[in-house]
């Protein structure tokens, strides 16, 4: 079992002042204890505290060299999306080299699942580690190729290589 | 009309003014207290947005509230009553306060002011709304009115769950209700008056009832949790198991009403703990606040000494709430007709014997005479507790299942 | 001042008690029953009898009417429901022994009551003002008519266990 179940047991006879009375000065200490919560806008993180690397969030195409997609538009990530909100349109070029014309991921369907990136043999498309998504019109979370690539925010790792089975 | 009809009729309405303007500003903050103590002792930080330290979240909360649109239920919902109910809930809570001393008297005055013509109030103006005769008798009866706005709510709804939360709360306010007045007889026997200021000059003159009644205090403090439906008592409500009950189907402002309600349920409740068993407005080991002609400097003095009084006990609701979960129903029930009422009843035999020996043998009520009451109380609640708290105060699952087998 | 009072809430009284036997739906009926209850308190307080007064609303409109309405809505008898009234022979009996009542009352008001139950007009303040609105009642109740006080209490405690006993067949 990879969680440990604490068994309590339960005593035979129970005095109800004594554990209230335990209970109200446990909850009179915790009154000065350092608060836990962070004050979100101002601080966005603090020592010894870090987003997931594992985080997924909103996604990232990746470029290479040139600036263009990774993608080679092989249809695998439209395939295994579970949520179906990848649209993806194959292109070719006069080289032979293949490419998306039309790449496009409805942020507001997808489950956040990360097998899109899993699947990609590219390694292009990518779920990033990124929270803040504010828009002010619901058609710009429908995030383009160009928008894709224009991300910036680091990208997940999906598993803790030194612990790929997640034990 | 005459200086005096003048002058009583200012003084009468700004104290209405005044004591409910307070009581609804007293309700936000209260409700602001709760919220952010609730977070510390959770270790968070509570609302800290609106106003400095967040103390102006109540006024968004209230004006959200007010913005918002309100729906009724349609299906099997009474409309009326379901308008009136959060009103019928509201209006007892406010009114309670009403007969609470809260402060020394102030000094007469004669004043003339331009237009308005001559003011005249002689006599010290007691800092009370309205000094009933029947002091807390009357908070018994108005904030038994109360429980009609919850039951109300509950069955106007047409919803399942709002009607269980009402049923509960019926039989759950009549039941303490007995136990809430007859702790009070207790205060009745030592005072020997239901007034309020009555019972305030009598603790001046003896010790704080906490000593001369300390079960009674018990009681009340236990009784009075119930009666205002706080947690451990919150059943009506009951979240997880009624989706908060009988406020279910309320939205908006009418739902903001039952929450008025309740704070300020809960702070008339501790007003009159420490009005009864606290001393009121009574500052501790000097006669300088009860001596003397009326002075501002001492109705502020003791008004602040009765702020601070009363709102050890808003807090003390508080912690509790965020400390102890919920009874089941029957661990509720059994609290209040098996033990509640027969110590309360025993409890009333006690005082009165002692009472009645102690002026027998000629004593006069003072400080010695409070602290041979205490004697008799102490050794009264170390019996209760080791006699009731194992096992016998509050059934958990195991002894019951074991009794049923 | 008085004056108006007393017929303001007498008034009251007497529409509400109207309101409560015409009304179909049982809570509704309740209610006005509740309103009844209240103003017949507040002409208790015109009486300078506040005492009375607080355990009027107290014991009737705080905790019997409450059970009245707990007993409504477990029976689920909230919505309105046919009439007991059936039939020309029910209404007959109805008005007959309304027209009984009518007279009971008129001959009532004619007789004027003993002159030991009548106080001289402000006896009620008097005496409150000396011995508290409290030792008013007291003292009568537990002095003068203790035996009567006593039997009442040992015929409520017998209908107490009646009805347990009743309800609960098996203790």
């Amino acid at each position: 079992m990879a969680i440990g179940v604490k068994v309590v047991r339960r005593p035979d006879s129970v005095s109800y002042l004594r554990a209230t009375l335990k209970g109200m000065t446990l909850t009179f200490g915790h009154l000065f204890r350092r608060k836990v919560t962070m004050q979100y806008p101002e601080e966005k993180s603090e020592p010894g505290w870090s987003l997931s690397p594992r985080w997924r969030g909103t996604h990232r195409m990746l470029t290479d060299e040139q600036g263009r997609a990774k993608c080679v538009a092989c249809g695998l990530c439209p395939q295994i999306c579970p949520a179906n909100c990848i649209k993806l349109v194959p292109g070719e070029d006069e080289d032979g080299h293949r490419y998306p014309l039309i790449y496009e991921i409805d942020e507001f369907r997808c489950v956040f699942c990360g097998y899109c990136q899993e699947v990609c043999p590219e390694e292009a498309i990518h779920v990033g580690v990124h929270y803040e998504n504010a828009e002010y019109d619901r058609g710009r979370f429908v995030y383009d190729l160009e928008r894709l690539c224009a991300q910036t925010h680091p990208v997940s790792s999906l598993w803790d290589p030194a612990d790929p089975r997640g034990e | 009309m005459s200086a005096e009809l003048k002058g009583f009729l200012l003084v009468a309405v700004l104290k209405i003014l005044v004591v409910f303007t307070a009581i609804n500003v007293g309700v936000m903050m209260v409700i602001w207290l709760e919220r952010r103590a609730s977070a510390w002792m959770q270790d968070r930080l509570g609302p800290n947005r609106v106003g400095p330290e967040g103390v102006l979240q109540s006024v968004a909360d209230g004006l959200k509230n007010i913005l918002k649109e309100e729906t009724f239920p349609v299906v099997g919902a009474d409309r009326l009553l379901f308008f009136l109910a959060p009103a019928m809930s509201f209006v007892p809570a406010l009114l309670t306060f009403s007969v609470v001393p809260f402060a020394a008297p102030l000094p007469g005055f004669d004043v003339t002011l331009p237009l308005l013509g001559r003011f005249t109030y002689t006599g010290p103006i007691s800092m009370v709304v309205a000094d009933l005769p029947i002091g807390f008798l009357f908070i018994m009866a108005i904030s038994s009115l109360g429980v009609y706005g919850i039951v109300l709510a509950g069955w106007s709804s047409g919803n399942k769950y709002a009607l269980l939360g009402g049923i509960r709360s019926s039989a759950q306010m009549v039941s303490y209700e007995i136990a809430l007045g007859l702790s009070l007889v207790a205060v009745l026997l030592v005072a020997g008056n239901v007034t309020l200021s009555d019972v305030v000059a009598m603790q001046q003159r003896s010790v704080w009832f906490v000593f001369a009644l300390t079960v009674g205090f018990v009681l009340f403090v236990v009784a009075a949790f119930a009666e205002t439906n706080r947690l451990p008592f919150d059943l009506p409500e009951a979240e997880a198991e009624l989706i908060t009950g009988y406020h279910t189907e309320y939205s908006s402002m009418k739902f903001s009403m039952f929450f008025i309600a309740e704070y300020s349920a809960m702070m008339t409740m501790s007003a009159l703990m420490a009005t009864l068993f606290f001393g009121g407005w009574d500052i501790p080991f000097t006669p300088w606040d009860e001596q003397g002609p009326p002075s501002v400097g001492r109705t502020l003095a003791t008004l602040g000494v009765f702020f601070v009084k009363m709102n050890v006990f808003v807090f003390t609701y508080i912690w509790i709430r965020w400390t102890v979960p919920r009874f089941r129903f029957d661990q509720l029930m059994q609290l209040g007709w098996k033990i509640m009422i027969p110590v309360a009843l025993a409890y009333i035999v006690v005082v009165a014997t002692t009472v009645y020996t102690l002026e027998a043998l000629g004593w006069e009520v003072g400080p010695t005479y409070g602290l041979v009451l205490f004697g008799v109380n102490a050794v009264l609640l170390g019996a209760l507790l080791f006699g009731l708290d194992h096992e016998r105060l509050i059934l958990g699952a195991r002894q019951r299942a074991r009794m049923a087998a | 001042m008085t004056e108006v009072v007393f017929w303001s809430f007498s008034g009251a009284a007497i529409v509400a008690a109207f309101l409560c036997v015409t009304r179909r739906s049982p809570v509704a009926a309740a209610l006005w029953l509740i309103v009844t209850l209240f103003s017949i308190a507040a002409l208790f307080v015109v009486l300078d009898a506040q005492f009375i007064a607080a355990l009027q609303v107290l014991v009737y409109a705080g905790a019997i009417m409450v059970l009245f309405l707990f007993v409504i809505m477990l029976l689920n008898l909230g919505r309105g429901g046919p009439s007991d009234l059936r039939g020309a022979w029910g209404k007959l009996v109805a008005a007959g022994l309304g027209a009984v009542l009518v007279v009971e009352l008129w001959a009532v008001r004619a007789v004027a009551p003993a002159d030991h139950l009548q106080l001289p007009p402000g006896a009620m303040a008097r005496m409150s003002e000396e011995r508290g609105p409290v030792g008013v009642i007291t003292d009568a109740l537990f002095r003068e008519y203790l035996i009567p006080f006593e039997i009442t209490s040992m015929l409520l405690l017998a209908a107490i266990v009646g009805a347990v006993v009743l309800a609960k067949r098996r203790l």
